[in-house]
């Protein structure tokens, strides 16, 4: 009878030792959500790997960078071209005289040609500018961002034929998107 | 020692990169009648450049090709400030309204981002785009003006 007893004990301990985990109820709270949303603009970017050139001999400047990156939104933009140019038909002047932009040329990988040429980018001519574009791609949906570095040099052959003096001037590289 | 040598360095570079400017956005749609906009330069180098707001121009489109041109007596753009010094690693938001009396309409705004001033040789100016849409609806925006539609 004890024998009994002691086996109908261990037959319900065991059943609440089995049963109790099932029986438990798991409380959870709700879910909260919070609600996330980012705006990327488009943005262009120009880098150019020196902020000025000095020239003492007709040789080319040492070559220098203009990176060009890009990040736009689909049908923003056709084309992308970075060009070379001065504001006027005068590269540098000095007190000694002055520097057309005829007498300057720029190489690139691209090709080289001299700075007073009028190029016609979309429609739209842009004056003084210095050979071919620097750099220039039609933009599509595969290629909405990307970068482009061109190794650049500027050269004014006939450097040593101008009057002695210091002359001074600013080129300029735009970018153009249309 | 090490820190003057970086330091020197450092200055060396500085004085000789123009580094990377950006413009952000680069193309902007509006719809309404008149719309407050802005456009953002960042100065990504270490050292401090002037951001100068060029004339802003009319952008047409004529059988699909962009025409550039003084700005349109239709066109009304204030801006509201033409140049600000953009210090090392720092961005400068210009803000304009535009109204058009006659939509769609497209104006560009460059701005000339310019470093130290040399002395003699050539300095490097870098001009950025920003391009401003006006229609009656911003969704499509651009196409209408590229294709002359209201």
């Amino acid at each position: 009878m004890k024998s009994m007893y002691s086996k109908m004990l261990v037959f319900i301990l065991t059943l609440a030792v089995c049963v109790a985990p099932g029986m438990a109820v798991t409380q959870q709270s709700n879910i909260a959500t919070v609600s996330l949303s980012a705006t990327v603009a488009s943005s262009l970017t120009v880098s150019v790997s020196v902020a000025s050139l000095n020239f003492t001999d007709n040789n080319p400047s040492p070559a220098f960078n203009v990176t060009t990156s890009w990040n736009l939104a689909s049908g923003q933009a056709v084309t992308l071209d970075t060009v070379a140019f001065f504001n006027s038909s005068t590269a540098l002047t000095g007190t000694a005289g002055s520097i057309p932009t005829s007498s300057v040329i720029t190489l690139a990988t691209g090709g080289s040609g001299t700075c007073n040429q009028n190029q016609v980018l979309g429609g739209i001519t842009f004056a003084n500018t210095c050979g071919p574009d620097v750099f220039n791609i039609n933009i599509t949906n595969a290629n909405l961002s990307g970068s482009s570095t061109v190794p650049l040099q500027v050269q004014i052959p006939t450097l040593l034929s101008f009057p002695p003096g210091s002359y001074a001037g600013v080129m300029n590289i735009q970018a153009i998107a249309f | 020692m090490c820190k003057i040598l970086v330091s020197v360095i450092f200055l060396l570079l500085s004085s000789t990169m123009l580094s990377a400017q950006t413009i952000s956005p680069v193309v902007s749609e509006y719809g309404g009648k008149k719309v407050s906009g802005s456009f953002t330069v960042t100065n990504n180098g270490l050292v401090p450049l002037t951001a100068v707001v060029e004339r802003p121009q009319t952008l047409a489109f004529e059988n699909g090709q962009p025409r550039l041109g003084p700005l349109a007596a239709t066109t009304h753009l204030e801006l509201g400030e033409m140049s600000a010094r953009v210090g090392a690693k720092q961005s400068h938001s210009f803000s304009y309204r535009l109204a058009c009396d006659a939509q769609p309409c497209a104006v560009t705004i460059y701005t000339t981002i310019t470093g130290p001033h040399a002395a003699s040789g050539l300095a490097v100016a870098i001009h950025l785009p920003h391009v401003a849409y006006l229609c009656h609806k911003s969704k499509g925006c651009r196409s209408s003006v590229v294709n002359g539609k209201p």
